[in-house]
């Protein structure tokens, strides 16, 4: 049986509604867990040898809960002016204070994690599918461990070969000059 | 033939001198940032698997499953003759395709998915401890369930039990807390 040691969990902005990813490296490949439903957790395997590519690129979801994070911490801030100038009851604007706190927090955690991301590996096997999505800045620093691995395993790339200058074509007249 | 990288964005495939070993690239069609990381094996092929060889000679041992092929070893598991078609190396054991199949669940590495008994029953406990009405079904269901699933979980990797231990606390707790309110009430404790 193989030995797995977790290597990074990957969550999205959405990751109150969606469980998290994670990922776990073996001797020779890398497995991805994921919770399809609440009992049920499936998997995807990468062995190192066959992956060619990673890709890693930014994704809408983070900025959206960023807006509607920023929309809502608005809102409670109004309500604690409007709240205040009706002289509502106190304990009507320390809710609105306990919330406006809670969004405050929820929104520095976003724009610390930085915007979303989706990550896609490609084997030789494998069609290119999307293997995770989780905070852009924690997909870079995971897919550098995981590009380790891989380096460790495949060598060096492969040296390109210069393509050799088109030779000049030596003019009749200018043969013996 | 050229490998091909498409735009994970996009899905269009990007040109191959606007591909770096390794770094950030624009995609040319959506203006999208894309990180690459390309490995050696993006430059290789596909292996085909090794074909089979026919028998020269009667005498000449052949594949259970192929007649007239050659075998070439034969299955750690049953032991009949295989050819190299047939061999399936498993984790360095070789397998012929019938033990494969009967044995596949049992292989780790090919474990494509786990039902996750330690989750149903952590749930069922917390449920059993919100519904009054039930709590008396549920909680040794709850508390029997952990124990007899204990080993049950196959994930490829070794998964902590805590959803278990949580489970049965929450059980024999709940189920303490009833006895208590029963007695408490039969006593007259509780009018």
């Amino acid at each position: 049986m193989d030995t797995y040691r977790k290597l990074a969990k990957i969550s999205t902005p959405f990751g109150l509604f969606t469980s998290a990813k994670q990922i776990w490296k073996a001797e020779d490949h890398f497995l991805i867990s994921h919770q399809r439903s609440p009992f049920l957790e499936e998997y995807r395997r990468y062995y190192f040898k066959d992956i060619q590519y990673i890709t890693v690129c930014k994704t809408k979801a983070g900025y959206i809960m960023y807006s509607v994070i920023s929309l809502l911490l608005l809102l409670s801030l109004g309500g604690i002016v409007f709240f205040y100038i009706e002289k509502m009851e106190e304990g009507v604007i320390v809710f609105e204070i306990i919330s406006a706190a809670l969004f405050i927090i929820l929104l520095f955690i976003i724009i610390f994690c930085g915007s979303s991301s989706k990550t896609v590996i490609k084997t030789i096997a494998g069609d290119d599918k999307e293997a995770f999505r989780g905070f852009y800045r924690k997909t870079l620093k995971v897919v550098k461990l995981m590009k380790e691995q891989i380096t460790e395993a495949q060598g060096a790339m492969p040296v390109k070969e210069p393509i050799p200058p088109p030779q000049q074509e030596t003019l009749p007249g200018n043969i013996g000059t | 033939m050229m490998p091909e990288l498409k735009c994970p964005k996009c899905q269009k495939l990007l040109a191959p001198e606007s591909i770096p070993g390794d770094g950030a690239v624009t995609c040319p069609w959506c203006r999208g940032k894309i990180h690459i990381h390309i490995f050696p094996a993006f430059f290789r092929d596909f292996e085909k698997g090794q074909l089979p060889e026919k028998i020269v000679v009667d005498s000449e041992a052949v594949c259970f499953f192929h007649l007239e092929k050659s075998a070439v070893t034969s299955c750690s598991k049953c032991g009949v003759f295989l050819c190299k078609l047939c061999e399936l190396d498993i984790g360095g054991k070789l397998l012929c395709p019938k033990c494969f199949e009967a044995g596949k669940k049992e292989i780790a590495t090919f474990t494509k998915e786990a039902f996750l008994y330690d989750e149903l029953f952590y749930f069922l406990s917390l449920i059993g401890l919100l519904t009054c009405y039930f709590s008396w079904l549920i909680l040794p269901i709850s508390f029997i369930g952990s124990i007899y699933c204990w080993k049950k979980i196959k994930t490829p990797y070794a998964r902590r039990k805590w959803r278990f231990v949580a489970a049965m606390i929450i059980s024999v707790l709940g189920l303490g807390l009833i006895g208590f309110l029963i007695v408490a009430t039969v006593s007259g404790l509780i009018k």
